[in-house]
């Protein structure tokens, strides 16, 4: 993926996730169905865990997990307040 | 359109369920709400998906109140952990589910496809074996045999074994 590429797919992660009302995360497979909806509809689950890695790591971070859990499996992700403001402005 | 109050959200949707993009994009042009046919789309997109994970959170939540009634002994952190779960398993099973429609969505298209490939086949060898008869028998009448032959060739050729009989 380009730049342009990376920065939009990692801002099509946070769409996805600011979909959700719940407190409660979505499972990265959930996340990767509806990146179609915003272009990418062939989501690669490794660049999906990528971004949504370094989301995680971002200062402040632009999204969390639900629950601390160490399979990647049955990990879950939702948007954080920062990660709100970041797609609203 | 996402900071909307959810009444005019809801207002829009239902608009659009029975408008185009376009129209949509139009009217709301007239109420001096600015946006195009593509930031529409995502957001009906975002709306829906939305939607069906407000009902499934509700789902779950009636689901924990269960457990909680059937199991007091469960931990808070235990809880959690099964709401968790329960609403992740609820998201990959919808996600299955609709995936299984649109293979079976494109699985009629295709049979409908094959059935009009099918039709066409039939259509074309038809119109082909008509084509070829009246070619035939073109070719007998200008042949530059005699009248009773021409008419013995025919016959020959509209009617075959019967025409022997």
């Amino acid at each position: 993926m380009t730049t342009e590429q990376t920065e939009l797919f990692r801002k099509a992660v946070l769409e996805v996730l600011s979909a959700n009302p719940s407190r409660r995360g979505l499972p990265a497979s959930a996340i990767a169905h509806h990146m179609g909806i915003y272009g990418f509809p062939d989501c690669r689950m490794d660049d999906l865990l990528d971004a949504l890695d370094y989301l995680e790591r971002r200062d402040p971070p632009l999204v969390d997990q639900a629950l601390k859990i160490i399979s990647k499996e049955n990990k879950a992700w939702r948007i954080t307040e920062a990660g709100e403001a970041f797609l609203d402005s | 359109m996402k900071t909307l109050p959810a009444e005019r959200q809801a207002a829009i949707v239902e608009y659009a369920l029975s408008h185009s993009l376009s129209e949509t994009v139009k009217w709301l042009r007239d109420d001096n709400v600015q946006t195009s046919s593509t930031a529409l789309s995502l957001f009906l997109s975002w709306y829906r998906l939305q939607q069906r994970l407000a009902v499934n959170e509700s789902t779950v939540e009636s689901l924990l109140e269960d457990l909680k009634r059937n199991d007091p002994s469960l931990t808070l952190t235990q809880l959690e952990q099964a709401g968790q779960a329960f609403f992740s398993k609820l998201a990959i099973e919808q996600e299955d589910s609709l995936t299984w429609k649109r293979i079976q969505d494109a699985k009629l298209k295709l049979g409908a496809l094959d059935l009009s490939l099918k039709k066409f086949q039939r259509d074309t060898a038809e119109m082909f074996l008509k084509w070829f008869e009246d070619k035939r028998a073109k070719d007998h009448l200008n042949s530059s045999a005699s009248n009773s032959d021409k008419i013995e060739q025919l016959g020959q050729l509209m009617f075959g074994e019967d025409w022997k009989k």
